[in-house]
């Protein structure tokens, strides 16, 4: 099998799978009620393409899994089997075993057997469970529907108009005429009205008026309200509404086939009279509207597709009456061209390719930017001042360009955060289960976009923090009722776009964490002295549960389980340019705080320098520059500070950080600082530089294995002429400046 | 010429499974509809020899699509291949009642395909 086969293969199934998953959480909110039919259908179709896939590539655990599934989801779908939560649970396990084999695939291993084999046995003893179907009373006997109807209707559409008619609501039958140009825009219209007002079994393609301009439809609703009601909530004289009438009542007449001479005024004969009197023939009010055209007057363009300028005559002729001309398409349009072509506007693309391109877009920038140092130096030649001029514009235009493709790209990268939050919901699930604690998962702003590389590295500390909040900080069932709390403990995860941010937070409504604790775990552990504990705030208490040596899961049991594997979930988080931040009050419950920058594909940068070499700061964490007198720099606890706006701005000496040594006869103390104020959420630091260069646009490039974890540098970038330059790593160091304080502090006391 | 096939499936990748089959072992043109709402449009506008067709398909399903092409003068003969999964034979009998020509179960191999596509419409 091809490569690429395969990986068209597994992208499918992973969206085949993703979608159940989406389905079954859909399903799970409807628990207790009735479950959409819809979504039932979605289910079984994915399993049911899967399965036909699976069979396709030869993938054996595969199509057992699909097999049995889809014998269960089929019974659920006729109403043999009801969704009840066990089931659920049941289909949900299966998610998990189809991202096992499916992720074997493309590794070439298989699933443990035994799992496989006990899981299809649970589920072959469900689909046992299934009613026998009765046929007893026919719902269908109820109305009068004829043959040419019934014979195109698949099994799952027949069950759903029993089901529709068993639940009292009438069945209608709609004609519309759609112009072929148009009519995924005009069908789209349609469903939109029919939905609040019931369920579309199915659309019966009128295949009397076969016609190459036109599609004749009848689509078969079942719905609750009146024929009035219907006829007012879709209100279009050309859109034909019967109900169909009930054995007893008068035959309705067969759909006699539209004309195709342009004589459109009346599509239907009038209903047969009947007892009902809502049955008021719509054909009145289509007969009395003017013959108007069936398409609309100006030319609609097929997605994709450029605007024919000019209409075919020879095709168009015989619809001149019907539809203008200028809407016909051609017989050779590019519709159908190409073997492979649907419907479908998107493409998959593999993320390294737009990587590369971004690098592209990083080489680019550097040639600009070598293109506008040369200006700058041409700048003050007067004999060449023309030539100057226009490669300015060309340079200006170009940086333009450049800008327009980068966001271009950018935009093709990002990703809504639903697609991390729909999996926490399966694991929310899934401990919930283990642990006997009710969870109610909230979740919020799952429409929020963030770069691809970040939601997918988002998922395994997201997943850690709730899972910490589920075991730990939401309390059993009694504890909470004891509490005066709801027995149901609530996780909530919402997510904001903030600027160039995306802040996610997870809080849970448990029993918060107790400082005191964490306090006598870090001086136990070594991590802090006793006498420090006094000096540090409650939030100060609460950041050492970040610290490498309070993860292991002994303290954590001590501790009620916070601060299990924490630091890891911090080096994920700052290893995506990223911060953390924990806020909890004792028996209300915890709030984790993540804030991420929209993506990491390229980024501006800050240029500055120190001791003689240059350095690239990320814009998105410089708050501002600033030039401070040196007599207004005071000491307060050991540290330099200056005061900013009635705030106390801590310093740090970029140089002496780095112990950087000045290059020989360099001015030892300047009189103005630069200082350049750097700060992610409420942790603000002043870096103390010489020299502040201009913003450019970087693209970070890794520093390679050797020097990966160098603190304070996140990697390198080029500022053209193959000028080398580190860039910073502002979280680390703000991070090494407040411990900097923290252990002063400590020593002061 | 290359004989032109009509395949109604609204799965990617069987879309590619299929013509691979047709086109590369086989010299058919295959042209490809995601759903039945496609197969509708392409019908009309296209000569096609042999329409292969899913049944379980959204809105318009796979018995839709032969009941539209067998009312259409020009498709009044074509051969119609109905691809489809076990377990849906009550399906299938309709698709056999509304005029389909053959059916093939998944899973096939692209030379099963491939004969039973010769078998009705013998390539150029």
């Amino acid at each position: 099998m091809s490569d690429r086969a395969l990986t068209e293969f597994l992208s499918e199934a992973q969206e085949i799978i993703d979608a159940l998953n989406t389905n079954l959480l859909k399903m799970d909110e409807q628990r207790g009620g009735s479950v959409e039919p819809d979504l039932l259908n979605e289910c079984f179709r994915g399993v049911h393409s899967l399965k036909g896939l699976s069979g396709l590539f030869g993938l054996i655990q595969l199509t057992e899994l699909t097999h049995t599934l889809e014998n269960l989801l089929d019974s659920m779908r006729l109403g043999r089997i009801p969704a009840a939560p066990e089931i659920l649970d049941l289909l949900f396990e299966a998610v998990e075993l189809f991202g096992l084999i499916v992720a074997g695939v493309s590794e070439g291993v298989e699933v443990n057997p035994a799992r496989l084999a006990e899981y299809l046995g649970r589920l072959q003893l469900a689909s046992e469970s299934a009613r026998a179907h009765s046929h007893r009373e026919d719902a269908l006997g109820q109305y009068q529907l004829p043959e040419s109807i019934l014979s195109v209707l698949t099994e799952y559409e027949e069950h759903r108009l029993r089901e529709n008619i068993k639940s009292g609501r009438t069945i209608y039958r709609l004609h519309a005429s759609f112009d072929l140009m148009t009519i995924d825009t005009g069908l789209e219209a349609l469903k939109e009205r029919i939905k609040p007002l019931g369920e579309v079994i199915t659309y019966l393609p009128s295949a009397d008026s076969i016609d190459d301009m036109k599609i004749e439809l009848d689509v078969l609703v079942g719905a609750q309200a009146s024929l009035a009601a219907m006829r007012a909530a879709i209100d279009d004289p050309e859109i034909v509404i019967r109900a169909v009438p009930r054995v007893g009542a008068a035959p309705e007449p067969e759909v006699v086939a539209v004309p195709d001479d342009g004589d459109t005024g009346a599509p239907l004969p009038p209903d047969a009279p009947t007892s009902r009197s809502e049955m008021v023939p719509a054909e009145r009010s289509a007969a009395a509207a003017p013959a108007a055209p069936a398409a609309p007057a100006l030319p609609v363009v097929a997605a994709g597709e450029p605007a024919r300028p000019e209409p075919e005559p020879a095709r168009a002729a015989p619809q001149v009456a019907l539809a203008p001309a200028d809407a016909a398409p051609t017989s050779d349009e590019p519709l159908a061209a190409g073997s492979l072509r649907s419907v479908s506007q998107s493409v998959r693309v593999d993320i390294r390719k737009l990587d590369a391109l971004m690098n592209v877009v990083g080489e680019l920038s550097l040639v600009h930017a070598g293109i506008s140092e040369v200006l700058e130096r041409l700048g003050a030649r007067i004999d060449i001042l023309d030539e100057v001029r226009r490669l300015g514009r060309d340079a200006r235009a170009l940086e333009r360009r450049i800008g327009e493709l980068q966001s271009g790209i950018l935009e093709v990268r990002m990703v809504p955060l639903r697609q991390v939050f729909d999996k926490l919901s399966r694991v929310v699930r899934k401990i919930s289960r283990e642990s006997a604690k009710e969870i109610r998962l909230d979740v919020t702003g799952a429409d929020t976009e963030l770069d691809k590389l970040i939601v997918e590295e988002l998922s395994d500390p997201l997943m850690h923090i709730i899972r910490n909040a589920i075991d730990h900080g939401i309390e059993l069932p009694e504890d909470r009722v004891a509490a005066g709390k709801p027995a149901v403990g609530t996780v909530r995860v919402a997510a904001k776009q903030q600027g160039n941010r995306v802040v996610v937070t997870v809080s849970d409504d448990g029993a918060g964490i107790d400082v005191d604790r964490v306090a006598d775990a870090a001086v136990r552990r070594g991590l802090i002295e006793r006498h420090a504990v006094g000096e540090l705030s409650r939030r100060e208490l609460l950041g050492l549960l970040f610290l490498p040596g309070m993860s292991t899961r002994e303290e954590a049991t001590e501790l009620s389980g916070r601060g299990v594997g924490l630091d890891v979930v911090k080096t994920n988080i700052a290893r995506l340019s990223g911060i953390i931040d924990v806020t909890s009050t004792p028996g209300a419950g915890t709030e984790f705080e993540i804030t991420l920058p929209i993506t990491l594909a390229i980024i501006q940068a800050l240029i500055i320098e120190s001791a003689g070499r240059t350095y690239a700061v990320p814009l998105n964490s410089v708050l501002e520059s600033l030039i401070v007198e040196r007599g207004d720099v005071r000491t307060v606890e050991g540290r330099e500070v200056v005061s900013l706006r009635h705030q106390t701005l801590p310093l740090a000496w970029l140089d002496r950080l780095f112990e950087l040594r000045r290059p020989e006869g360099a001015p030892a103390a300047p009189d103005k600082l630069y200082v350049v104020v750097i700060g992610l959420a409420q942790h603000r630091l002043g870096l103390v530089v010489d020299e502040l260069l201009g913003e450019r646009d970087i693209v970070i490039k890794s520093l390679g294995r050797a020097l990966q974890n160098v603190p304070g540098i996140a990697g390198a970038t080029e500022l053209g002429h193959q000028r080398a330059v580190l860039v910073l790593d502002v979280p680390a160091l703000v991070e090494e400046a407040r411990r900097g304080g923290a252990t002063h502090a400590g020593e002061a006391a | 010429m290359a004989r032109k096939v009509l395949l109604v499936d609204d799965s990617q990748a069987t879309r590619s499974f299929v013509a691979a089959a047709l086109e590369e072992d086989g010299d058919y043109e295959v042209v490809a509809a995601a759903s039945g709402f496609e197969a509708l449009k392409l019908l009309p506008r296209e000569a096609i020899e042999l329409i292969i067709t899913d049944i379980n398909m959204p809105d318009i399903n796979g018995l839709e699509v032969i009941r539209y092409a067998r009312s259409h003068d020009r498709y009044k003969k074509t051969p119609v291949l109905v691809i489809s999964t076990e377990g849906v034979m009550k399906d299938i009998e309709k698709a056999l009642t509304l005029g389909a020509t053959e059916y093939l179960v998944k899973p096939f191999t692209p030379q099963q395909l491939l004969e039973a596509v010769r078998r009705h419409l013998p390539a150029s």
